[in-house]
């Protein structure tokens, strides 16, 4: 395999890993996801939250994946980019580290969104239970779970 | 060839050390999140974060490690396993704190409020 060719098959291979494994990621926590936000309370916020954290995965890992360059101080044009076989490896393994670097920010991010979710449903529902009037169903702390 | 099979214990000592640690955290990680009635619908998500969370930041490691060359002596290998594993604790161990930050930030927002 040439130099080019390895650079073409290893660009577009990981982009599609990343992206798939942002996939994965994402349709393994759907279950525990859905589970989390369907609730009468904030239906629609959870509805968001569940639809919005496929993309979310997806475009941070690929926002990891075109963070990385290939061009620096040693290469600065196509051609001595592709006569080094080294560098074309430690850009892609850069490019897999970074994309998955990414992927775990994004997850923390989203455990984060997800806490201000809760709070914000407990205080839907507390609120609802300390003033009946203004309860609009027939809300017990069973509604969340 | 030797570079690729010492390359291959790395990865395997990796694998070995997410699992310990998702198995030593995960059961206390549940039972912590299911006592309050108020978080525990988000506990899967939690605790499947944590795990894909402990996995993530091992690849990440192995992904940067090149392989050894095939020339070294037995010790020398040893000491390249070593020398690599000590970037994966330092990753697990900083990824792992950041979880607990969480779980932490999430009982300091949602502790407060008891089952009725």
């Amino acid at each position: 395999m040439t130099n080019e060719q390895y650079l073409y098959v290893s660009y577009f291979a990981a982009a599609v890993g990343g992206a798939g494994l942002a996939a994965l990621t994402a349709m393994v926590l759907a279950g525990p996801l859905r589970k989390a936000t369907k609730t009468q309370i904030l239906p629609q916020l959870g509805k968001l939250l569940r639809r919005a954290f496929p993309s979310w995965l997806v475009l941070t890992a690929l926002l990891g994946f075109i963070s990385v360059t290939y061009f620096d101080c040693a290469h600065h044009t196509y051609a001595e980019i592709v006569a080094d076989r080294a560098h074309l490896i430690d850009k892609t393994q850069e490019q897999v580290f970074q994309m998955t670097i990414f992927l775990a920010v994004a997850l923390i991010t989203y455990a984060v969104v997800l806490i201000a979710f809760l709070w914000a449903r407990t205080q839907q529902l507390r609120a609802r239970i300390e003033n009946p009037r203004e309860n609009l169903g027939n809300c017990s702390t069973n509604d969340i779970r | 060839m030797a570079g690729l099979i010492v390359w291959s214990v790395l990865v395997a000592l990796t694998a070995v050390l997410c699992i310990v640690v998702v198995c030593a955290l995960r059961r206390p990680m549940d039972e912590l999140l299911k006592a309050n009635s108020y978080i525990s619908p988000a506990r899967s998500f939690y605790l499947r974060g944590f795990t894909i969370l402990v996995f993530l930041a091992a690849l990440a490691t192995i992904c940067k490690t090149d392989m050894p060359s095939g020339d070294k002596e037995f010790l020398e290998y040893v000491w390249w396993v070593v020398a690599a594993l000590q970037t994966t604790f330092w990753s697990l161990s900083f990824w792992l704190i950041g979880y607990v930050a969480i779980l932490t930030l999430l009982f300091v927002v949602l502790g407060r409020y008891h089952d009725q």
